[in-house]
């Protein structure tokens, strides 16, 4: 078997996606793993390959000679054209079996239908929607996400960062997008505080060659902080032996997290770490707690000043850092910011810990348990505010998702409280249900089905459409109508667990806002 | 090797290879086939040729003197006279470099006073005049209607998906290249 990995973002999410081919190894043992990037990383094919052995070929996607040909007053459609078919017949001459595109975009979905091979199932579109969406927060990272969507074992369990008691730690400052950098003043305040408490520490700032100049202007008067120019894999090597990496939201932290280095990151901006933070155990994620972050990633920062980079204190960030690689140090107090660990989750998912709150065990389970019909409300929020060695911050997060995925299954009982409306006037009148009916009807059921936990429901309701055949329009009608307001009732017995809980989460102060990621 | 014509020189006097070497930076090659507007003095032919190993080249020039020199040079190398875009369509060669999707360079030291011809070809290999682009139209069996502004035909044509055409795979094509410029 021959397979296909589309994987056509930034070239820190390409390094994400190869957890991803892992697992995908682990279900093809067999299988030829083929790699495509866009043409932008061609420098880093050799990288890919050495972190990921399981791959036997990395092609490029010619993306920007692509758009150069169409923008461009020397370019031309028709050359553009030729070269996209000529590559997409390189690719089909291949053979391959199978693609997976983990790239999730309107191209990447023009991709694989023009390259014309079978596509890996989903499982669960509408999730992987929700996920990538730019408006809804989640508490799943984009490499479980993707895992999910695809139906894929996790081959390999999420690595922990090693700690190596060494004094090298290296420091990427910028990101190619400005909205998630953080001020100059603040990294010279952050350097010189480090220095001052750990004179022993050695600090490398990490650059491309072309920034070289930006970079001597931090170490002037600062003998003690040195430059490490280097390309791609220099930096693999350089990281592979670092005791730790300083990073704002780049390509370095996912490298990193590749090379088990121990990882302080600042996401500021678009950067959100619950769908994009390393992925390892033990990292720290440093978050802004501006009400505007994190923003919309394709557009710059809307606000007059950068907030959320003016707010995060040089100091107070230097002595979470000192804390972070001396565990003995008290973590100061700060306000402006949240500190994560991520951490091994339910079914091996990345979560994020607020290193703030006290440790326990992950709560995915509790879901089932607090929902399920054999347990009485009182019991159910007993059992949540009690047992499950549960943590403030996880019932929060718990609860919240619980409220999102609940205030959508309302509404969408209203959309079918609608439909059946419409249906009953169809029945009622001895007519036979529509097509459009029927298909609207079916999408609202399918999606009540991605929601809903209790699978008894959704049984019933897809039995009353599948009875469509033989049975008279009428009782199929009724049929649904029932199992509609067996729905419904469940449905508003949850709500008011969900209600009490959220009252009780409330009062024991961390609490998660339905819809937002922040702090109340 | 002619160095000049007509009093002018072909290219660089002080260094014609690191000329060429700068221009061979500046263009994106398709490694099997190229289209040369400008046969020059011949040395952005060399380098191109020292560079890619199988690439085969049609050069594109109004003086038969100065193609008659290079011709010789490489049987890697096929030649063209023309004066004029009609008669640079009628040519088989340039029908069938086409059709191998070769990139097209302009070497603009070998322009001399007939700069705008050059240009004018390099249009019309593009698709940006009326006749180059009814004649790759054809050779993709698609049809459009042609807008006075090249590029405002590239970008509208294809957002606005103006391009009729039975073969589904190039539609799927077209799609990707839409999805591209949004």
């Amino acid at each position: 078997m021959k397979i296909l990995v589309l994987s056509l973002l930034r070239l820190g999410d390409s390094l994400m996606h190869l957890h991803l081919v892992e697992d995908l190894r682990g279900e093809n043992p067999e299988a030829q793993i083929h790699f495509v990037v866009n043409d932008a990383f061609q420098f880093a094919g050799e990288l890919i390959q050495k972190k990921s052995t399981t791959i036997s070929q990395v092609h490029f996607f010619p993306r920007s000679l692509l758009q150069d040909d169409l923008v461009l007053r020397s370019g031309s459609l028709f050359q553009a054209l030729g070269n996209l078919t000529s590559w997409i017949q390189g690719i089909q001459a291949q053979n391959f079996d199978r693609v997976i595109d983990l790239t999730h975009t309107r191209l990447s979905r023009a991709l694989v239908q023009a390259l014309d091979i079978e596509e890996q199932a989903a499982t669960n579109p509408q999730f992987l929607n929700e996920i990538f969406s730019r408006s809804r927060t989640s508490s799943f990272h984009y490499r479980d996400a993707l895992r999910q969507h695809f139906d894929l074992s996790l081959n390999r369990s999420m690595a922990k960062i090693e700690a190596r008691g060494g004094k090298k730690i290296y420091i990427q400052m910028s990101t190619s997008d400005s909205k998630k950098n953080w001020s100059d003043l603040a990294w010279n305040v952050f350097f010189d505080h480090i220095h001052a408490i750990r004179p022993d520490l050695e600090l490398y700032l990490l650059g491309a060659p072309n920034e070289r100049a930006a970079l001597s202007h931090f170490v002037q008067n600062r003998p003690w902080l040195n430059i490490a120019v280097c390309g791609l894999l220099e930096l693999d090597q350089i990281l592979s032996q670092a005791d730790a990496l300083i990073s704002t939201d780049t390509m370095a932290l996912h490298l990193a997290a590749l090379n088990r280095v121990p990882i302080f990151a600042l996401f500021l901006g678009s950067a959100e770490p619950s769908k994009t933070a390393p992925w390892i155990q033990g990292a720290w994620v440093l978050q802004s707690l501006e009400a505007c972050a994190p923003c919309i990633h394709s557009k710059p920062c809307h606000q007059s000043r950068h907030h959320c980079s003016l707010s995060l204190d040089g100091l107070e960030v230097a002595q979470c850092f000192l804390t972070f690689m001396d565990r003995s140090r008290e973590l100061p107090r700060f306000s402006k910011f949240t500190l994560w660990e991520t951490r091994k989750g339910y079914q091996g998912n990345l979560v994020l810990k607020n290193i703030e709150s006290p440790e326990s065990l992950a709560l995915q389970s509790l879901k089932q348990f607090c929902f399920s019909k054999e347990i009485g409300l009182a019991e159910a929020v007993d059992a949540f505010m009690q047992g499950l060695e549960c943590e403030a911050w996880e019932k929060s997060m718990i609860v919240r998702e619980l409220w999102i995925s609940h205030q959508r299954v309302g509404e969408i009982l209203k959309l079918l409280t609608l439909e059946l409306q419409e249906l009953s006037a169809e029945a009622l009148h001895g007519n036979s249900f529509s097509k459009s009916s029927w298909s609207t009807l079916n999408n609202w059921i399918r999606e009540f089905r991605m929601l809903s936990d209790d699978a008894e429901w959704t049984s019933l309701f897809e039995q009353s459409l599948g009875s469509s055949v033989e049975s008279s329009t009428l009782s199929v009608f009724h049929s649904l109508k029932q199992v509609y307001e067996l729905c419904e009732k469940f449905h508003s017995r949850q709500f008011q667990v969900l209600q009490i809980l959220m009252k009780r989460v409330s009062e024991k102060g961390v609490f998660y806002v339905p819809g937002s990621s922040r702090q109340a | 090797m002619i160095l000049s014509w007509e009093g002018q020189s072909l290219c660089s006097r002080r260094d014609p290879m690191k000329e060429s070497l700068d221009w061979l930076a500046s263009q994106k090659v398709n490694p099997q086939a190229a289209l040369v507007l400008g046969a020059g003095a011949g040395f952005h032919l060399k380098v191109l040729l020292e560079k890619f190993d199988s690439l085969s080249i049609l050069v594109i020039d109004h003086r038969q003197i100065l193609l008659d020199q290079i011709s010789n040079s490489s049987p890697r190398i096929e030649t063209l006279c023309v004066s004029n875009e009609i008669e640079m369509w009628w040519s088989d060669q340039v029908i069938e470099k086409i059709q191998k999707n070769a990139s097209i360079h302009l070497f603009g030291p070998a322009f001399q006073t007939h700069r705008e011809l050059y240009l004018d070809l390099s249009r019309s290999l593009r698709g940006q005049t009326s006749l180059g682009f009814n004649e790759r139209a054809q050779l993709y069996h698609f049809s459009a209607s042609w807008a006075q502004t090249p590029l405002e035909f590239q970008i509208k044509s294809l957002m606005d998906a103006k391009i009729q055409t039975e073969d589904l795979a190039l539609l799927k094509c077209l799609r990707v290249l839409r999805e591209l410029v949004e």
